[in-house]
């Protein structure tokens, strides 16, 4: 029939999907063996260096390749001691290779790593455009670790503005507070003075709220717990508000557990809130039956008090 | 008429509103021969968007019409009515037409100010940086429209802005709804105890069973809301901009719209809600496009002069122009169906207005996107407003389109008054935060949705109704399904379109792929290990 549209049909699509893997398993193979050749001589030419780049964004996780070229680097920075043009082009080539691979997979340590490593060797190397850069891409993904890490490196050579550094964190967290990450960027940022101890409680005690479910804030609130700015005042307050919690969400293992965190610290001077704990446990060995024996542990430990 | 069109098709669709376009594509997706007409100009007809100086020059009513016409054996009905147009209360100008004669004395602030002076003049220099909707719509993240372009492949084809954030008017001011996770978490206006009640209505009203809602089928969706002991705040967001509902609204109902509305979030951006780039207009030149790849065609600015009809009232064909084409079934929008037998009036209309304003409602660091939910006050019903920037392509930078819009009571202004009165400046030149209104623009468009459009005196004869009151399109696809399931009872309906990769282009030999995979029978076995290497694992 005339103006119909002729339609592949899936078979002949997986097919064209198979050849077209095919083609580049073949190139794959074929490039690996000329750059363990050349690596074997002890000496690169470019070409194999070009291959290397190729294979490397297609799957940026070949560590052999970045040794390889950090191995080509260093011949090139030895090579070139004034520090000429054709270096800084050289190094600038390799920090674009590094985004490219991250586009690919933005979680691959080989290409966070080989970037960073670059930048500490390159002559005039610009660590405020690689904040600006992590800042971008944190609000792209506020979760991956990876460039949390890195935002630590890069911190530390161009020095870091607190309040800045925690305004960012708090924003990822408010766009998604089940982010370890930023959490944990939080806690170490700051030694926890008595003026921020406040607002650090009342904005973990917004997320558990929230979602009592979600383990990161308990992990923030555990770490809060153990620095010693904490009073016995703000963990009356604390278990108070943990009470409430419970009485509307009575099968919440994370509240119990927070619970005794507070109940051991309280008790080591004032010697109460035993019972309490015993209650608890109970209640977790009910609920949280993968970890009974660690709670039938810290019962028997209760009672040998 | 210069040329002719082809003088035979199964089907022609008169209109190319919502209703019309998505059968059009539907037919023309089975290989059904489709002929769409439209007497306008444009695209879209009551749900179409304009650039400022055409909105300006929409024909409000229907011209004259001529006589039904018998002939020997058949009959010609005439096209159009008037019962189905739109109303239009006022169109306004609240800002000069020019620039008084600038003084050449002037200090340079002062002329630097005048250039943020919006005129006239100025304002339609950039007149087609406009889209303004008559029927502006938003699309739930995971409804029936967002679904049906996606199963479609329609989605190609178009483009969406997330709604970035849903307001509320609560004891005398703007306040942003919390309804994500996130902004449970962020707000300030809500206490720790409040954020655990909220989350933990909105997922029993979500993941609830049975007996959450039992006792409750007669009573009203407030008196759970105030049973499950929420704060007055809280019940405020949920009934009224959560569910959309009113006081009176059943508890069913009312968790139904709450699980509508809560089953889109997360999807794209922080609201359940999207908007058509360039305007909701957009939208239906979408589906006309797929029916046009499928073959339909398209003809617009037809001087339609007929329906013709056998004497058993089965249709036949259409006069455009002084040519006569003939179809097996003829699909059209509610305005176009002849006058003498319309046997429904509309007595339900929607009260519209659209304003262009300087400034947001609620100004922020950035531009948003805002849906405010204006709730039920003093026996006037509740308000929708929707705020479009510039970043939606409908407006340029430094304006807003204001869409408010509400079901007719009285006449739109009245109807609206309440709302406006409370969002912009009452008089020009009045300095205060509010927005001030540079151009009004208030109609009535008449719902039809609800009502029965069967249309039993003419055979063969399907009608479509106007734009309704829901936010989203549902009703209109239903209403579409339903026409192309009556005309084609057995078929799909808009099954999904190949993408352009596997379409074979006439030349192209599909023979050669499967030679080539013949050969590849040769490469050897062990290399299927190797190539996991090349697949990327997500170390999350």
């Amino acid at each position: 029939m005339h103006g119909r549209l002729k339609v592949r049909t899936t078979e002949e699509q997986q097919l064209l999907k198979r050849k077209e893997q095919q083609k580049k398993l073949m190139a794959y193979r074929l490039g690996m063996k000329q750059i363990l050749e050349s690596r074997k001589q002890d000496t690169y030419d470019p070409k194999s260096l070009a291959i290397c780049a190729q294979l490397l964004m297609v799957n940026p996780d070949i560590y052999t390749l970045w040794n390889y070229r950090k191995e080509v680097v260093l011949l090139e920075l030895k090579a070139d001691n004034d520090e000429s043009e054709q270096l800084a082009n050289f190094l600038e080539n390799e920090l674009k290779l590094t985004e490219q691979c991250l586009l690919a997979n933005p979680k691959s340590y080989g290409s966070w790593h080989h970037r960073y490593w670059v930048l500490a060797r390159h002559p005039n190397s610009n660590w405020q455009n690689e904040f600006d850069l992590c800042s971008k891409y944190l609000t792209m993904d506020e979760r991956n670790f990876h460039c949390w890490d890195y935002r630590r490196l890069v911190l530390n050579k161009i020095g870091i503005t607190l309040g800045d550094e925690l305004k960012f964190s708090t924003n990822r967290i408010n766009i998604n507070f089940s982010n370890y990450s930023s959490w944990h960027y939080r806690s170490t940022l700051q030694a926890l003075t008595a003026d921020c101890v406040q607002d650090e409680l009342s904005l973990v005690k917004s997320a558990l709220f929230t979602d009592p479910m979600d383990s990161s804030a308990w992990f923030y609130l555990r770490w809060l717990l153990s620095n010693s700015v904490v009073t016995h005042d703000h963990m009356r307050d604390l278990l108070d508000n943990l009470n409430q919690l419970l009485e509307l969400e009575p099968e919440c293992k994370w509240i119990l557990v927070a619970k005794c965190w507070l109940l051991k610290n309280l008790q080591m001077d004032e010697g109460s809130y035993k019972t309490e704990q015993i209650a608890s446990y109970s209640k977790l060995q009910e609920i949280d039956s993968m970890r009974e024996g660690q709670y039938v542990d810290y019962l028997k430990l209760l009672q040998l008090d | 008429m210069e040329y002719d069109l082809p003088s035979d098709f199964d089907i022609i669709v008169v209109g190319t509103g919502m209703v019309e376009s998505i059968v059009s594509a539907a037919a023309s997706r089975i290989g059904k021969r489709v002929l769409h007409i439209d007497s306008n100009s444009y695209y879209g007809g009551l749900w179409a968007s304009f650039n400022l100086d055409s909105i300006s020059k929409i024909p409000e009513g229907n011209r004259s019409q001529p006589v039904v016409e018998n002939k020997e054996n058949e009959i010609v009905y005439p096209v159009g009515n008037d019962v189905f147009d739109l109303r239009i209360h006022s169109q306004k100008w609240h800002i000069p037409e020019s620039n008084p004669e600038k003084d050449v004395d002037e200090s340079d602030s002062a002329v630097a100010q005048e250039e943020h002076e919006w005129t006239q003049e100025k304002l339609l220099k950039i007149s087609r940086k406009f889209n303004i909707d008559l029927a502006p719509k938003l699309h739930f993240a995971k409804g029936d429209f967002v679904e049906l372009l996606i199963s479609s492949n329609i989605a190609r084809y178009s483009e969406f802005r997330s709604v970035s954030r849903i307001l509320t008017w609560l004891n005398g001011s703007l306040e942003i709804v919390p309804c994500s996770r996130s902004d449970v978490f962020s707000s300030n206006r809500v206490s720790v105890i409040e954020k655990r009640m909220l989350m933990k209505l909105l997922t029993s009203c979500v993941d609830g069973d049975e007996n959450e809602f039992k006792g409750y089928e007669g009573k009203t969706f407030q008196s759970y809301l105030k049973d499950r002991k929420l704060t007055e705040n809280l019940i405020h967001y949920v009934l009224y901009a959560i569910a959309m509902c009113t006081d009176d609204t059943l508890c069913l109902e009312g968790v139904e719209k709450t699980k509508r509305f809560l089953g889109s979030l997360g999807r794209f951006g922080k609201t359940p809600f999207l908007y058509s780039m360039y305007g909701s207009g957009e939208i239906t030149q979408a589906f006309c496009r797929l029916s046009a790849v499928f073959g339909g065609i398209y003809a617009l600015n037809q001087s339609l002069n007929g329906f013709i009809y056998d004497n058993d009232n089965t249709f036949k064909g259409i006069i455009c122009g002084k040519q006569r084409i003939n179809a097996t079934h003829l699909v059209m929008s509610l305005e176009k169906l002849p006058k003498e037998i319309v046997d429904f009036s509309t007595t339900e209309y929607i009260s519209r207005a659209i304003f262009i304003t300087d400034k947001s409602i609620l100004e922020d660091e950035r531009e948003h996107l805002t849906l405010l939910l204006f709730p039920p006050v003093d026996r006037k019903a509740a308000c929708v407003v929707l705020e479009l920037g510039s970043l939606t392509g409908t407006c340029p930078k430094g304006l807003h389109i204001v869409h408010v819009f509400t079901k007719q009571t009285v006449n739109p202004e009245d109807d609206l008054k309440h709302c406006v009165e409370k969002l912009f400046c009452k008089r020009e030149g009045e300095s205060n935060s509010s927005p001030s209104i540079l151009w009004s623009f208030y109609f009535s468009a008449p719902n039809t949705f609800s009502q029965k459009l069967e249309c039993e005196k003419l055979l063969n004869t399907y009608v479509c109704p106007g734009p309704d009151l829901d936010l989203d399109y549902d009703p209109a696809i239903e209403r579409a399904k339903e026409i192309f399931e009556r005309i084609y009872s057995n078929a799909e309906f808009l099954p999904r379109a190949p993408d352009p990769e596997e379409i074979i282009i006439e030349g192209e030999d599909n023979n050669n792929i499967i030679n080539e995979t013949e050969e590849r029978a040769e490469v050897p076995a062990d290399q299927g290990d190797v190539s996991s290497e090349l697949a990327h694992e997500d170390d999350t």
